[in-house]
């Protein structure tokens, strides 16, 4: 029993990083219909701003990461502003290339920067050094943090989308983006306030598993992958869905790890979700297909 | 021969015997084109010129591999807009099936490159199938899970890959000669690139490629004119597949050692991005690309180290202001320069009334019979609650001009698309002409004689109005697509007959004059028409129009009107049209039938139903 509740444990905490990769990616889509091949790079991006800040500048822990959300979240409203809003009048596919175009510079402007090795980016009071005994399951002091970190950013998303103005905007721009730029929504601010936020959730789930994963140049693409795996079983339309599906996918690979052939427990959770594509095309929480005018 | 010549001998009055092919100075599809003889100078040049700069061979080799690899590109992202972030997964099968081949049976080239070309095909077949089922956004994540998986699958399977460390290649042979490599090597993948440039660019210039050029901006509207969309788009992934496995033999015989990793997402992203540089519209976009790419570190020793900003930010430059690439830009620079220099007037050609269907390029067209007897019975169509169709039933006489009115929201538009199979779920039965449509796809009630245009055009914007009326045409074609591939004398008489009959149906419409221009670039008026021309090379046995009049001027509409009418009557099809405008109606139709909340409200001549007291009522308000 406590074998199964401490993989339960450990899928949740590889889950959280999947559903927050998965807001990230389903927060985009679902206002602007942009896939965001970037985010996984922008995240790691973020990690690293904040490990410079940290370690090699030796600012305070707490603001090297507000100052790492901050440059972040500046950076993706300028490459925005630059890359992506002059192409929205073209559609999916043009959009979809530039973002992997600023994927490859990102990716290589941080491998110029930080050189290729990884890198150890130790927390405050190493407390990811101190576990617990809870009920028989060890539990990871920092693996707390990621978790009482995870439910904060969800709460703060959630409180931004249904609650606020802006939020407002953005889910009646999601709804019909023609009845909301006629009821005179911005397009350019939802896209900008769309992106911005859906970084900050990125470089934030970065910096979160840093500890966890070793800084690389590409440590975040393989949560990455997973994250997009997740909204695609959450439907790719619904942020709850895609957080579900973080944390369905999560528990999913813990187990596959545990009860199946090594070689092929890394690929079993694609596997999966690409069945289940195959049988519902349109995710596990989405219902209905909305009909399209022709 | 003139045309004065021919005129003795061509009975038809009005008609002066020149086809509107001849007037438009329309080409011919031909067996050698401009492209093949630029091409295979390039080629040669590069092969007297390996042997001097034998040092830059491995860079050659590179160059070769990635135009060939964007030459596969070119069929799954540039024709049918598919992006798929696994391709170089069937590189690593090319380059696996090569070492083990060259390993286990001791055979060379001759039996390597089929077998990669045969299983890649295979596996791309496979690859594809999801496209069937998922819109484009999970495509692209399907193919990106395809490359996760393939790589970890290719690392455990050690007997065929050798796992971390890798497969090293076998003996260059070629029917069991041995070839030294370096610029001999070279030597061969310049044979090997021709030939595949030669198919592909055939593929490029047959009914495939339009074919696949026309899925990518609108699938609805390929669909509609009876095109398997879904197949093709398999196919595509097939095809691209297989030409990428023969890039994959030559790659491992270059670099000597094939290792599962280096086929991740990383390199399908490079290969993605140097064909997006290069322009993923032509051939030579490919080329260019692959030059661009391999060249630039190796020519500027200082930039290898940013190599990845440079070629990231070139694709991002070029997305936001030449998004056909490199050689679109040139392209475009040249257009631009040569109509600076000799500004070339539009065509203003001379136009006979009723010349084009007198024409023996319709000739088949004339309906001895009347055609499109549509029965529909009780169809419906809801959308959560709401019925927007309830129960219509409607028979249309064969031959016949019925108007479809009612106010916004009536329905007459889910109707169409219930008749035309563009709504899923729709109810009832549909017969055309005794056949019996009801849940067929959209695609096959199209080959069955149901020809339609849309409210909102759904054209295919980077296409020529000629291309338009060649894509209606796809269905007469009938060459296979095999026999494409090497443009056979059958293949090009067909695309001859195609070229001299889309001629004359542009003649009719009155777009003769610009069938050479983009799609894009055309006023509203003359989009309509290509809309209603392209339905019409279908040869339909009904026609349904949809708001054909929206937006023009009355006495634009009129006209065009009337040359669908003329049309509908040579051919002996029926008409079916929605329209707000009543004076339009009034004129052209026989008969009509008024919606009503999903449901008919009247139905009978055009004097009939405006006199009805109900259609008044809900025309003008209660």
């Amino acid at each position: 029993m406590t074998d199964i509740l401490q993989l339960m444990w450990s899928g949740l905490i590889s889950g959280f990083a999947y559903s927050l990769v998965a807001l990230g990616l389903v927060l985009v889509y679902k206002t602007a219909r942009i896939l965001n091949f970037a985010a996984g790079t922008m995240a790691g991006f973020g990690g690293f701003l904040a490990y410079w800040f940290a370690v090699e500048k030796g600012v305070p822990w707490g603001l090297a990461v507000l100052l790492a959300l901050l440059f972040s979240g500046i950076g993706t409203a300028v490459i925005e502003r630059l890359t992506i809003r002059p192409l929205i009048p073209k559609g999916f596919l043009p959009i979809v290339v530039m973002t992997l175009g600023v994927e490859v510079v990102l990716a290589n402007w941080s491998i110029e920067w930080w050189g290729g090795t990884a890198k150890n980016f130790p927390v405050p009071g190493d407390i990811d050094r101190t576990n617990w005994d809870v009920f028989g399951i060890r539990v990871n002091a920092w693996h707390v943090v990621i978790a009482i970190s995870t439910f904060a950013t969800l709460a703060i998303v959630g409180y931004i989308i249904n609650r606020t103005e802006l939020g407002l905007a953005m889910r009646a721009f999601a709804e019909d983006q023609e009845a909301a730029k006629l009821m005179g929504i911005k397009e350019s601010t939802v896209s900008q306030v769309t992106w911005v936020l859906s970084a900050l959730v990125g470089s934030l789930t970065g910096i979160l598993y840093a500890p966890v994963l070793f800084l690389q140049p590409d440590y975040m693409n393989v949560i990455f992958i997973k994250g997009f795996v997740a909204a695609i079983l959450g439907g790719f339309t619904s942020l709850s869905g895609g957080v579900f599906g973080g944390l369905l996918l999560g528990e999913l690979e813990a187990f596959a790890i545990k009860y199946s052939p090594r070689e092929f427990a890394a690929a079993l959770p694609v596997v999966i979700v690409f069945i289940i594509l195959l049988v519902r095309p349109l995710g596990l929480f989405t219902r209905t297909k909305s009909h399209e005018r022709v | 021969m003139t045309a004065t010549d021919h005129r003795e001998s061509t009975q038809t009055p009005g008609h002066d015997g020149s086809t509107a092919l001849e007037r438009a100075g329309i080409p011919l599809p031909k067996f050698i084109r401009i492209n093949h003889v630029l091409g295979a100078a390039f080629f040669t040049l590069i092969w007297f010129v390996a042997a001097s700069y034998s040092q830059y061979s491995q860079v050659m080799m590179l160059s070769i591999i990635y135009a060939i690899i964007g030459a596969s590109l070119i069929i799954v992202f540039g024709l049918a807009g598919q992006l798929t972030l696994g391709h170089t997964i069937f590189v690593a099968t090319g380059a696996f099936l090569s070492a083990n081949i060259t390993a286990s049976w001791g055979r060379g080239l001759e039996t390597e490159i089929p077998i990669a070309f045969a299983l890649a095909l295979l596996l791309g077949l496979v690859v594809g199938l999801p496209s069937l089922r998922v819109n484009e956004l999970y495509l692209a994540l399907a193919t990106f899970a395809i490359a996760f998986v393939g790589v970890q699958l290719l690392f455990e399977w050690k007997s065929f890959t050798d796992g971390g460390t890798g497969k090293p290649a076998g003996t260059l042979e070629f029917f069991g000669h041995e070839f030294e490599r370096g610029v001999t090597l070279v030597r061969i993948s310049l044979v090997v690139i021709a030939i595949v440039f030669w198919l592909v660019g055939n593929l490029i210039d047959g009914r495939t490629g339009r074919a696949m050029n026309a899925l990518r901006t609108s699938e609805t509207a390929a669909k509609s004119v009876g095109l398997p969309v879904p197949w093709l788009k398999v196919l595509a992934f097939g095809l691209g597949g297989a030409f990428a496995g023969v890039a994959g033999v030559l790659y491992i015989h270059s670099i000597r050692r094939a290792i599962p990793e280096n086929f991740g997402v990383n390199f399908s992203i490079i290969v993605i991005l140097t064909l997006i540089i290069g322009g993923s519209h032509r051939l030579s976009g490919a080329v260019v690309g692959a030059i661009f790419v391999r060249w630039l570190p190796e020519l500027v020793r200082d930039v290898q180290e940013y190599e990845g900003i440079i070629y990231g930010g070139a694709l991002i430059i070029l997305t936001l202001f030449s998004p056909s690439g490199l050689v679109g830009l040139f392209e475009n620079s040249f257009k631009w320069a040569k109509n600076i220099i000799r500004p070339k007037p539009p065509l203003e050609l001379q136009r006979i009334e009723g010349q084009a269907l007198s024409s023996p390029h319709l000739a088949d067209l004339v309906g001895s019979e009347k055609r499109g007897r549509l029965v529909v019975e009780s169809a419906t169509v809801a959308f959560g609650g709401v019925r927007a169709v309830d129960g219509v039933s409607f028979e249309i006489e064969p031959g016949a001009v019925t108007g479809l009115i009612g106010s916004n929201g009536a329905g007459k538009t889910t109707c169409f698309n219930a008749i035309t199979g563009h709504v899923a779920g729709a109810g009832g039965r549909f017969v055309l002409d005794g056949r019996d449509l009801t849940g067929m796809p959209i695609h096959q009630r199209a080959l069955a004689g149901m020809g339609r245009t849309f409210q909102n055009l759904n054209l295919h914007g980077d296409m020529t109005v000629l291309d338009h009326a060649l894509l209606g045409l796809d269905r007469e074609l009938g060459y296979s697509r095999v026999s494409e591939f090497f443009r056979f004398p059958w293949v090009l008489a067909a695309e001859r007959t195609a070229h001299y009959r889309a001629a004359e149906l542009l003649d009719h419409m009155e777009l003769l004059d610009h069938w050479n221009d983009k799609v894009e670039d055309l006023p509203y008026g003359l989009q309509k028409r290509v809309d209603v021309v392209r339905a019409m090379a279908t040869k339909p046995a009904i026609l349904l129009l949809d708001e054909p009049a929206a937006g023009l001027p009355t006495a634009e509409a009129t006209e065009m009107m009337e040359h669908v009418r003329q049309f509908a009557e040579f051919s002996g099809i029926g008409l079916l049209v929605i329209e707000h405008n009543v004076e339009l109606v009034a004129d052209v139709c026989d008969r009509v039938i008024v919606m009503d909340a999903g449901r008919i409200l009247a139905d009978g001549t055009a004097q009939e139903v405006m006199a009805d007291e109900r259609v008044i009522a809900a025309y003008l308000g209660t």
